[in-house]
């Protein structure tokens, strides 16, 4: 018997099924059941919705109507993918976050915090990685603030 | 007496006899005397005995001791260790050159550009070693006072010792190119490795009046050029488009002027070098050309592109060695692009680690400093730049930003401000 398709696969099918959508490529809803199944995969590997999202957006945003969603999402080009974003350990949602804002400054920030994020884990600098997810979180705020103001 | 009509009989008997006191072994050491020297076999036992015993008691042996163990009797008043020393020194110079250069004859025949690419490398390796540099620390004390105190001048008159890379964060901390030491830009393809080590060099010759040689494995030097002329000309003043250079659509009363005023410099120290149909060049023609043009900032746009019997590491790390040695010898810094690895392309805005370069550590072990380069994403006219590596003083491992606009040759590093209430950045 199938797996029955829990929240979280439903929804990140549903946001990458628009994004392809929404890239102008022709997308026919018989994707989306092998859509669903890949979601499903790379959660069981990674156990990062956050990450999962990330990758198959890129994916879908970079291929666009020249993916074929049931052969070209083997394990290895999603790690190609998750490896070419370079996103730090714990960082993912920021990462999603990020990169879904509209507002130029924001993303730059983010992008900014991101990296030195990354650096700090990489030279074994806590204080480093404490501090950057302070300012994402600040800008977090700050930008759901604005969104509110506007 | 004249030196040179001695026989090497003589010329070898009076070096070995000189040789009385641990500061005379000293200097005929550091002169580069080796058992290659001697010409008579008498005279080679001799300084092997000298050698052996002045390393193990610190002092050379007296005449009676090396008539003894060897049966050549020195010269009692021979004291003039330097004469000598350098005639012999000129001597064994010409006979390891002609020896090179016969033992070449036959390759020359049969492919001569593989016997002259050899004959540069050996050649250059025996001026090298005749050339190699040692001091007595402490009894050239008084010789450093002097080099101390010409630094100081330089330093109260503002002057900046040694040539200025152009980046403020590396300029600030004294962390300038010396000369001696090699550079290592590394970063993935197209990332503007090529225009950072362009930029560096037009620095150097415009603010600091260095002699540029500017070696283009890869690119032709119209297309070389071309970038030069945007970048060199925002340092003069003029706003110049590379695209519209190419396409032929720029100013031309505006070029005309710039181009005037290029050649009212009457400088003729920028030599931009090709690498005609091979697209690579060996170390031997690198240092060959080092060699006749004396630059004081030698470029090499691709040190991956450095061609010699088989790309490996181990040839990157001979050649990178060898290169080094030249820097100190021809007083020069030698700046070098260098691509990374498949792994570090992975994350194109992450500057690569050290080992990530080409050929992993095989260039980069021989640089006194690794500037890594990376793209920043969302911005194409910017770049993400950290000095992994930095034999003189601390690496600069947080990222500093670039502004790197190619087409109107403006790069510069971007300063960054922070509001720590909001956490948004930026960059101006």
């Amino acid at each position: 018997m199938a797996a029955r398709r829990t929240k979280p696969e439903q929804e990140i099918a549903e946001r990458i099924y628009e994004e392809m959508r929404a890239s102008g490529a022709i997308v026919p809803r018989s994707v989306y059941p092998a859509l669903v199944r890949r979601v499903r995969d790379w959660l069981r590997d990674s156990g990062d919705p956050a990450m999962v999202e990330m990758v198959l957006s890129r994916i879908a945003r970079e291929l666009g109507a020249g993916w074929n969603v049931s052969e070209a999402t083997d394990p290895v080009a999603f790690d190609v993918v998750r490896r070419r974003l370079a996103v730090p350990d714990g960082a993912w949602g920021y990462a999603l976050w990020a990169s879904r804002r509209s507002r130029r400054d924001v993303r730059e920030s983010a992008e900014h915090w991101l990296g030195v994020w990354r650096d700090a884990q990489e030279a074994g600098d806590e204080e480093g990685v404490r501090r950057a997810r302070l300012m994402l979180d600040r800008l977090m705020d700050y930008d759901s603030a604005e969104e509110i103001e506007i | 007496m004249i030196v040179s009509s001695l026989s090497p009989e003589e010329v070898e008997l009076r070096v070995l006899s000189a040789i009385r006191t641990p500061a005379s072994m000293r200097r005929a050491l550091e002169a580069g005397l080796n058992d290659e020297s001697w010409q008579v076999d008498a005279h080679a036992e001799a300084w092997s005995y000298i050698v052996r015993r002045y390393r193990e008691s610190g002092a050379p042996p007296t005449r009676s001791d090396v008539l003894a163990a060897t049966g050549v009797e020195l010269i009692e008043d021979a004291s003039d260790d330097s004469t000598f020393l350098d005639e012999l020194i000129r001597r064994t110079i010409e006979r390891q050159a002609v020896r090179r250069i016969l033992e070449a004859d036959d390759l020359l025949r049969t492919d001569p550009r593989r016997a002259v690419e050899r004959l540069i490398g050996d050649l250059s390796e025996i001026a090298r070693s005749a050339s190699a540099h040692s001091r007595v620390y402490d009894a050239g004390a008084m010789d450093r006072l002097e080099l101390i105190e010409s630094r100081a001048d330089r330093a109260a008159r503002g002057e900046v010792i040694g040539i200025r890379t152009g980046l403020p964060t590396l300029d600030s901390r004294g962390y300038v190119f010396r000369r001696g030491e090699m550079v290592c830009i590394q970063g993935p393809m197209n990332v503007g490795k090529s225009t950072l080590l362009l930029w560096f060099c037009a620095h150097a010759y415009y603010h600091d009046r260095c002699r540029i040689l500017f070696l283009t494995p890869e690119s032709t030097i119209e297309d070389v050029e071309d970038r030069l002329d945007v970048i060199l000309g925002r340092f003069m003043g003029y706003s110049f488009s590379n695209s519209a250079l190419r396409r032929g659509l720029v100013d031309l009363d505006e070029y005309r002027r710039f181009a005037e005023e290029l050649s009212g410099l009457n400088r003729s120290d920028w030599i931009t070098r090709d690498s005609g149909d091979a697209g690579v060049f060996t170390v031997g023609e690198i240092i060959s050309l080092a060699r006749e043009h004396r630059p004081d900032v030698l470029a090499i746009d691709g040190v991956h592109l450095i061609s010699g019997e088989g790309r490996t590491w181990e040839r990157m790390k001979e050649a990178a060695e060898i290169l080094k040695g030249h820097a100190q010898h021809l007083d020069m810094v030698v700046i070098g692009g260098n691509q990374v690895q498949r792994d570090a392309v992975m994350a194109p805005d992450d500057p690569a680690a050290l080992g990530q370069g080409a050929y992993g550590l095989a260039f980069a072990e021989a640089c006194n400093k690794v500037i890594s380069l990376a793209e920043k994403r969302g911005d194409p006219l910017q770049r993400v730049w950290k000095l992994v590596k930095n034999r003189d003083g601390e690496r600069i491992e947080s990222r500093h930003y670039l502004r790197f606009d190619v087409d109107k040759g403006i790069i510069g590093e971007l300063n960054v401000s922070v509001d720590d209430a909001t956490g948004l950045v930026t960059f101006d």
